[in-house]
């Protein structure tokens, strides 16, 4: 790939890259260090001890079912931004791929692509994943295959269009006659200038991501219970959103701080791979 | 053997035709034939949007043309297979006039100038970085700027970056697609007499596209003018101006500003633009503007003859 990290010290130098890097730092500390960290085990119901405020042997206290919030926010961590971070990274991935040959190839592969686009975007995003579910059986994995196929087909399309903004352009020209070939010619000059902006509309699109895997789990989908998932947590919390609103604030300033992390480091990104070009 | 030739052109635009609706034709260029010999330069005038970029991205093998061949050193370019391709395109280079869109703005200068040495030549990093330093002092830019990005340069630098990416190869003939229209007239001068002085050092052609046909004159040893789509004159030995006969080129001549206002020259203000009429006209194509139109210009379609030696024109009026 033509991007070469050159200058680190710029990119690091940068406040809330530092404070993004420690978050997500945190959540991957969180998914792989959970049986350590975690003060209790995360589905152990002990109903004596429901709804508790903080106490020593609950740092952030207990919810309905009396298990520990802390211990199930921390177990939480890698199924909610794993799965997130793993369903955004594949779906970018294959709409580079689709989306770059179908805007610069053009012609019939690109009609061809696009009309199944068209197809897979009649459906509501939501109608067609349960569809898709409903296939394959529930499950996370089956959940993020389905979430997968869903979301490829947008930024398929914005990656086609960038693209082709870019095909036009004369610096592009100016390489072909400089006896570039294509190949050389989408890595080094039409991928570099998609990219930046790409990485920043998939951080952006990561919190979303996040909610919605949370969403199937509450149909039951996704995660089911007992398994410990923030979006999940959520849901269990609403019931007592009067009388114990912290059920639900936790996993919520996990969910926030997980997509404003990702949003800093994104813009960081962006900023860093644009190189100021005005 | 000349350099270039180009027999017969024509280059079609088709719009997509939407459902039911009628399919738009434009005919970009028709029926042209040109010919560059080694070392020299031959000048392209017309208007906007009257197909000289057409032509021009015809020649460098960007644009298939729909009608008629273009042969460069004796092949015809669009025939040949992708490895013939590729040992045509080492002698042909260009320079468009959108200077900022030319150079892609994440790359540095060195890797811009060095995109086409990196294609062809199989050098070594420190002799590839030799290269466009020396490439730099030749189109007058400091060596500090190897470094740089495109958006720390004024225009006229980065044109000068741009004629240095396509100097890099010592190419056989360089198409300049209105190279210097978007600089204003101080650089212009500059890029004009850097143009010169390095045709002369490395024996280059030019194909020079312009509106400007005062900048032609100065730069081309040959001069041809086309108007929507086709030339309609072209003369060797440009130095008199006065000598082009077209009536549309004596429009053009009209439209350049004179420095000596002790002369008492005015500027043709007749301001017209160029229209197509709806109908299919069998004559001459500049006859809703011409003021010399006569009966057989609306029924026949001039013929391009030679009037002098090596000066061709097609009009009724002027010609023979």
């Amino acid at each position: 790939m033509a991007i070469v990290i050159k200058k680190p010290n710029k990119f690091i130098r940068n406040h809330m890259v530092i404070f993004s890097s420690v978050i997500l730092l945190v959540m991957v500390c969180f998914s792989l260090l959970a049986p350590v960290i975690a003060p209790n085990h995360p589905e152990d119901v002990d109903l004596l001890q429901k709804l508790q405020g903080t106490s020593r042997d609950f740092p952030l206290g207990t919810d309905h079912l009396g298990r520990c919030i802390l211990s199930r926010l921390i177990y939480g961590t890698k199924v909610s931004v794993g799965t997130a971070v793993a369903v955004m990274l594949i779906t970018v991935s294959i709409s580079i791929v689709v989306g770059t040959i179908s805007g610069y190839k053009g012609g019939l592969i690109d009609d061809m692509i696009m009309r199944l686009c068209d197809m897979i975007m009649a459906f509501p995003n939501l109608v067609l994943t349960l569809v898709i579910i409903g296939m394959l059986g529930p499950g996370l994995r089956n959940l993020m295959i389905a979430m997968i196929l869903v979301h490829w087909v947008g930024y398929a399309r914005i990656i086609r269009g960038m693209v082709l903004s870019h095909k036009e352009k004369n610096f592009i020209l100016s390489a072909k006659v400089s006896g570039s070939s294509d190949f050389k010619i989408i890595f080094q000059h039409i991928l570099p200038n998609v990219l930046p902006q790409i990485i920043v509309l998939a951080t952006l699109d990561l919190g979303s991501v996040i909610l919605h895997i949370s969403g199937f789990s509450f149909l039951g989908l996704g995660i089911r219970p007992p398994d410990p998932e923030w979006g999940a947590m959520l849901n269990d919390g609403r019931q007592f959103i009067r009388s114990n609103p912290s059920l639900m604030i936790y996993p919520g300033i996990m969910i926030l701080m997980t997509v404003v992390s990702f949003n800093l480091l994104g813009d960081a990104l962006r900023d860093f791979l644009e190189e100021k070009n005005y | 053997m000349s350099l270039l030739k180009v027999e017969n052109v024509s280059k079609v635009y088709k719009s997509d035709r939407f459902l039911w609706g009628q399919q738009r034709i434009t005919e970009a260029v028709k029926n042209v034939d040109l010919i560059i010999e080694e070392g020299t330069c031959l000048g392209l005038v017309g208007e906007s949007g009257c197909g000289k970029s057409t032509l021009g991205k015809v020649i460098l093998g960007l644009l298939k043309p729909n009608e008629g061949e273009v042969i460069f050193q004796g092949k015809n370019f669009c025939k040949s297979n992708g490895r013939r391709q590729y040992g045509l395109r080492r002698d042909l280079q260009v320079v468009f006039q959108d200077y900022s869109s030319s150079v892609n703005p994440k790359h540095n200068v060195e890797k811009i100038i060095s995109e086409p040495i990196r294609n062809y030549l199989k050098l070594s990093p420190l002799e590839e970085k030799k290269k466009v330093l020396e490439l730099l002092e030749i189109v007058g830019l400091n060596q500090n700027d190897i470094k740089k990005y495109p958006h720390q340069f004024s225009g006229g630098q980065l044109q000068r970056i741009c004629i240095a990416k396509a100097i890099a190869l010592k190419p056989k003939l360089i198409v300049l697609d209105e190279a210097i229209s978007s600089l204003d007239v101080s650089v212009q001068a500059q890029i004009l007499n850097l143009l010169l002085s390095l045709k002369e050092q490395f024996h280059l052609s030019y194909l020079f596209i312009s509106h400007d046909i005062e900048a032609v004159s100065y730069i081309a040893d040959r001069v041809a003018i086309m108007y929507l789509g086709r030339i309609v004159e072209e003369a060797e030995n440009i130095k008199n101006l006065e000598e082009l006969k077209h009536p549309y080129s004596k429009k053009l001549l009209a439209s350049v500003l004179n420095p000596y206002p002790e002369e008492g020259k005015f500027l043709d203000s007749s301001f017209d633009e160029v229209s197509i009429s709806k109908q299919i006209s069998c004559g001459c194509n500049y006859i809703e503007r011409c003021e010399k139109a006569m009966e057989i210009c609306h029924q026949q379609v001039p013929t391009f003859n030679s009037v002098a030696e090596g000066h061709k024109i097609a009009c009724h009026c002027e010609g023979i």
